[in-house]
C-alpha cells in the first residue's frame, strides 16, 4: 500500500473540511450530503444534511435543538465503533467538551488523523473524558491559545459563586451560561459543592437539562423561572440561582429578576477588561476549551509529529508547538463564532 | 495579600455603590490590623509607596517569558500589570501568601534598587489574582471604582455609627488606623483629638431660584457676599495650626503668612482670598498660590493671602456648632477682637432693606466682582454638608 500524506487526501474548502476519500464534511457550516458532527454547539452542527453521522448523544442534541427531521438519516454510532466510508475508516473518541462530543479519527492508507473539534483536560462528571489517541496528524482547536490562559479548577470558582450567595443573601445571582454543556457542567459543580436548593433555570435550557438527565447526569431539582408581571420584581428568586443563556442577561429578560448579581462563567472572564465590559459582577473562569498548558499536554499525549490549528489564536500555539519540535500550521477555517464558548 | 487581592477583584466587578459599601464592610470587619489599616490607605490615596515603572514590569516579566508570546498577549490583554499576572509562572500553589503589612513595611525598609527583586519573590509566591492586585499597588492608581467617600461610608456601616462621625475624626488618623479600628470594633472610645488640628466637615449653601427669594424675609436671614476666592477652614489646636480646603485637603504649605497669623486655638470657616493694598485680586491671582508645597517670599509679597471669616465652630475646646447663626456670629466678632489676627477680617454684613429687590442684587454681585450673596437663617445651627433647610447661595 502506498502511504499517502494526510494533506493529499484532506482539504479546507468553504463549507468545512473535507476528506477526499470518503466524499464527507466535518462539522460543515452549510447543509451537506455527508456530514460527521464532533459536537452539537451551533457552530459545529447545522441542520439540513442528507445523512449526519456523530455519537447517539450527539444526534439527540441535534433532534432537541433543530427538530425530529432535522436530517432524513441520520445514523448514530457508539464511541470506538468502527464506520468504513467509502475508502476512510472513521471511529468516534471522547473529547471531554460536551454530552455527547467527540474527536473524530480517520484512517486513510496507512495514515491516521484526528480531528479533535472542542476539547478539554478538566475533570467534567457530565461527559465522558477526553482520550488521546496516537497519530500522524492532530487537529487541534485553539480558542484558548494564548498563555494567559490558565483555567482554575473549575471548584474553585464555583466556590467564589458560594460565597457571594452568603454574603449577598437577598439578592438574586443569575449565572449566565451556554445552554449546552456550560449550564449543565455548572448546575452538577454546585450539587457536587452540596447545592441542594432548586436551581432555577429560563426556558432556553429546559430542554438540554431533560437530555442530560436522561443520560444520567443527575442535576437534582430543577424549576422554570416564575413568570412575573411586566417589570415586577419576583421576589421568591431572592437568594436562589438563576442559570441562563448570556444572550438572555443582555436582555429585557433579565429585569424581572431580583438585584441580580451578574454570574458569567467563560473562559474569557480570565481577562479582567472583558468581564467588565460584559457589566459581570462575578466572573467565573469556568471553560469547556483547552487552556494553554493543556493543549500543549495534548500534543505530547497524541504523539502526533503534526499539528494543524485551527479556530482561535493560531499563531500563538503555532510558534510555541514549533519551539517543542512539532510542525505545526494554521488550518483555515470560516464560520466558527467566538460567543459560544 | 490574599484578602486583599481578593477584595479589589470583586470591587473591580461591582458597579452597585451598596454591594461595594458592603464588601469594604465586611473586609474591615474580618481583617486584623494592620492589614486593614493599609488597605484603606491604599484606597483612599493616602499609601505614599514608590511607583514601579512599566519599564521595571517588562524587565521583570521578559526574563520570565517568550517575549514573542508576552507581546501577543499584551496585545490581547491590553493592561501590563494584568499581562504580568497572568504570565508570570506559577511556583507553588501551596506557598504562603505574604501579609499586606509585611509588603508594606518591607517596601518601606528597602533601597529602591532592592525593590525589583523583592517584587519578584512576592510574584513567585501568590496566584494570578494576587499578583494583578500587588502591581496594582505599586504602579499607583488601584483604579477599583472607591472614592475616599465610599471607603468611609463603609467604615460607618461596619462601625455602625453615622458616617459625619468618620469625616470628626478622619484628619486626625494615620496609618494604620489602628486607633479608628479599635473604635469601630467598639474595644475604645473614639479616637482622641485633643492635640491636633482637624478639619471639621462644613457647611455648604443651595443654590437659590428664583421663587424662593421672593419668599426670604429680611428679618429671618442674613445676608453676606459671596467672595470669589475659595472656601477655607483655619483649625488651630495647641501646638497644630493647619488650613483645610473645602474637601478637607491641608493646604497649609502652601499659605504659610496665614498660619503664622493663626495664634488661636479654635475652627474658623471663611473665604481665602489674594488681598492687595485694599483691593481683592482676581481668582487668577489666587491660583498662582495653589498646590505649592514651597513658597517663595516674593510670590507672598506680590500676592499676599488673606482670609475673610464667615463664621466660628469652635471657641478654644468649645464647640460651637450646635447654636444658631446669630450667636455664632457674636462670638466671631468677639474671637477676632481678642485675638487682633492680621491677614483677615471679618465678612461684612449687608443691610437688607436697602435692598428692596433680592433678585437683581443676586444678578448684579457678579459685575462688582463678587460671586454672589449668601442667605444664612439667624436661627441655624452650623451642620455639615448641604442640609435642607440651611443657607442659600
Amino acid at each position: 500500500m502506498i502511504r499517502r500524506k494526510p494533506e493529499e487526501w484532506i482539504r479546507v474548502t468553504k463549507q468545512g473540511l473535507f476528506v477526499d476519500p470518503g466524499n464527507f464534511f466535518i462539522d460543515p457550516n452549510t447543509a451537506t450530503d455527508i456530514a460527521v458532527i464532533t459536537h452539537g454547539h451551533a457552530d459545529h452542527a447545522r441542520s439540513g444534511h442528507k445523512k449526519v453521522i456523530s455519537t447517539h448523544e450527539t444526534l439527540a442534541i441535534m433532534k432537541v435543538r433543530f427538530g425530529e427531521n432535522h436530517s432524513p438519516l441520520p445514523y448514530g454510532i457508539a464511541y470506538g465503533e468502527k464506520l468504513k466510508i467509502i475508502d476512510v475508516v472513521i471511529w468516534l473518541v471522547p473529547a471531554g467538551h460536551v454530552l455527547g462530543s467527540a474527536q473524530i479519527v480517520l484512517e486513510y492508507k496507512g495514515s491516521r488523523v484526528v480531528v479533535s473539534g472542542d476539547y478539554k483536560r478538566q475533570k467534567d462528571t457530565t461527559c465522558l473524558s477526553f482520550a488521546p489517541v496516537n497519530c500522524d496528524v492532530f487537529i487541534t482547536e485553539a480558542t484558548f491559545g494564548l498563555p494567559v490562559f490558565k483555567h482554575p479548577e473549575a471548584q474553585e470558582e464555583i466556590t467564589k459563586l458560594l460565597r457571594s450567595i452568603d454574603l449577598f443573601s437577598d439578592r438574586c445571582h443569575v449565572v449566565g451560561a451556554y445552554a449546552l454543556g456550560k449550564a449543565q457542567r455548572i448546575i452538577a459543580l454546585l450539587r457536587q459543592k452540596g447545592y441542594e436548593r432548586p436551581i432555577y433555570i429560563h426556558g432556553a435550557l429546559k430542554n438540554l437539562c431533560d437530555l442530560y438527565a436522561q443520560n444520567g447526569v443527575d442535576l437534582g431539582e430543577l424549576l422554570p423561572v416564575p413568570i412575573s408581571k411586566k417589570n415586577q420584581k419576583n421576589p421568591n428568586l431572592e437568594g436562589q440561582i438563576v442559570l441562563a443563556p448570556p444572550s438572555a442577561i443582555a436582555d429585557r429578560w433579565i429585569r424581572r429578576l431580583p438585584d441580580p448579581v451578574v454570574v458569567m462563567a467563560s473562559g474569557w472572564m480570565r481577562i479582567k477588561q472583558r468581564a467588565r465590559q460584559r457589566n459581570v459582577d462575578l466572573p467565573l473562569v469556568i471553560s469547556d476549551h483547552a487552556d494553554w498548558n493543556e493543549l500543549f499536554q495534548t500534543f505530547h499525549e497524541v504523539g502526533a509529529p503534526e499539528i494543524w490549528v485551527t479556530h482561535g489564536r493560531e499563531e500563538a500555539v503555532i510558534h510555541q508547538a514549533n519551539l517543542q519540535g512539532f510542525k505545526a500550521r494554521a488550518l483555515s477555517l470560516i464560520g466558527y463564532d467566538e460567543d459560544n464558548v | 495579600m490574599k484578602p486583599f487581592s481578593d477584595l479589589l477583584d470583586s470591587l473591580l466587578y461591582t458597579s452597585s455603590r451598596n454591594a461595594k459599601v458592603v464588601l469594604l464592610a465586611d473586609y474591615f470587619k474580618n481583617i486584623p490590623d494592620p492589614d486593614r489599616g493599609i488597605a484603606l490607605a491604599a484606597l483612599t490615596g493616602n499609601l505614599n509607596l514608590p511607583n514601579v515603572t512599566p519599564t521595571t514590569i517588562r524587565r521583570l516579566i521578559s526574563s520570565k517569558v517568550d517575549p514573542i508570546l508576552f507581546s501577543w498577549s499584551y496585545d490581547f490583554v491590553g493592561d501590563l500589570a494584568e499581562t504580568t499576572a497572568l504570565m508570570w509562572p506559577s511556583v507553588s500553589r501551596d506557598l504562603e501568601w505574604p501579609r499586606l503589612g509585611d509588603i508594606y513595611s518591607k517596601i518601606i525598609l528597602s533601597r529602591k534598587t532592592e525593590l525589583p527583586k523583592l517584587i519578584s519573590s512576592w510574584l513567585d509566591e501568590m496566584d494570578e489574582t494576587g499578583r494583578w492586585a500587588l502591581l496594582k499597588l505599586m504602579g499607583g492608581g488601584l483604579r477599583v471604582g472607591v472614592s475616599a467617600r465610599l471607603a468611609k461610608t463603609s467604615l460607618a456601616e461596619f462601625g455602625n455609627i453615622d458616617v459625619t462621625e468618620i469625616e470628626e475624626v478622619w484628619h486626625a488618623l494615620e496609618l494604620p488606623f489602628d486607633d479608628l479600628f479599635a473604635w469601630l470594633d467598639g474595644k475604645t472610645q473614639r479616637p482622641s483629638m485633643d492635640d491636633r488640628a482637624v478639619f471639621r466637615p462644613l457647611m455648604l449653601a443651595n443654590p437659590i431660584a428664583d421663587k424662593e427669594l421672593s419668599g426670604i424675609k429680611p428679618d429671618d436671614y442674613a445676608l453676606e457676599w459671596k467672595w470669589d476666592g475659595i472656601r477655607v477652614q483655619i483649625s488651630c489646636n495647641g501646638a497644630e495650626r493647619k488650613l483645610f480646603s473645602r474637601t478637607g485637603d491641608d493646604i497649609s504649605l502652601s499659605f504659610p503668612e496665614i498660619i503664622e497669623a493663626a495664634d488661636f486655638k479654635g475652627v474658623l470657616d471663611g473665604e481665602l482670598l489674594i488681598v492687595k493694598g485694599k483691593e481683592i485680586a482676581t481668582f487668577n491671582d489666587l491660583q498662582q498660590r495653589l498646590n505649592r508645597k514651597k513658597v517663595s517670599n516674593k510670590l507672598i509679597s506680590d500676592f499676599p493671602a488673606h482670609v475673610r471669616l464667615y463664621d466660628i465652630l469652635f471657641d478654644g475646646d468649645e464647640d460651637l456648632r450646635q447654636y444658631n447663626f446669630a450667636h455664632r456670629r457674636l462670638r466671631l466678632e468677639q474671637f477676632f477682637q481678642e485675638k487682633t489676627l492680621s491677614n483677615m477680617d471679618i465678612s461684612e454684613l449687608v443691610d437688607f432693606k436697602i435692598y428692596k429687590d433680592l433678585s437683581n442684587l443676586h444678578y448684579s454681585c457678579r459685575n462688582l466682582g463678587l460671586e454672589g450673596i449668601m442667605l444664612k437663617p439667624w436661627g441655624g445651627p452650623y451642620i455639615a454638608g448641604r442640609p435642607k433647610p440651611g443657607w442659600f447661595k
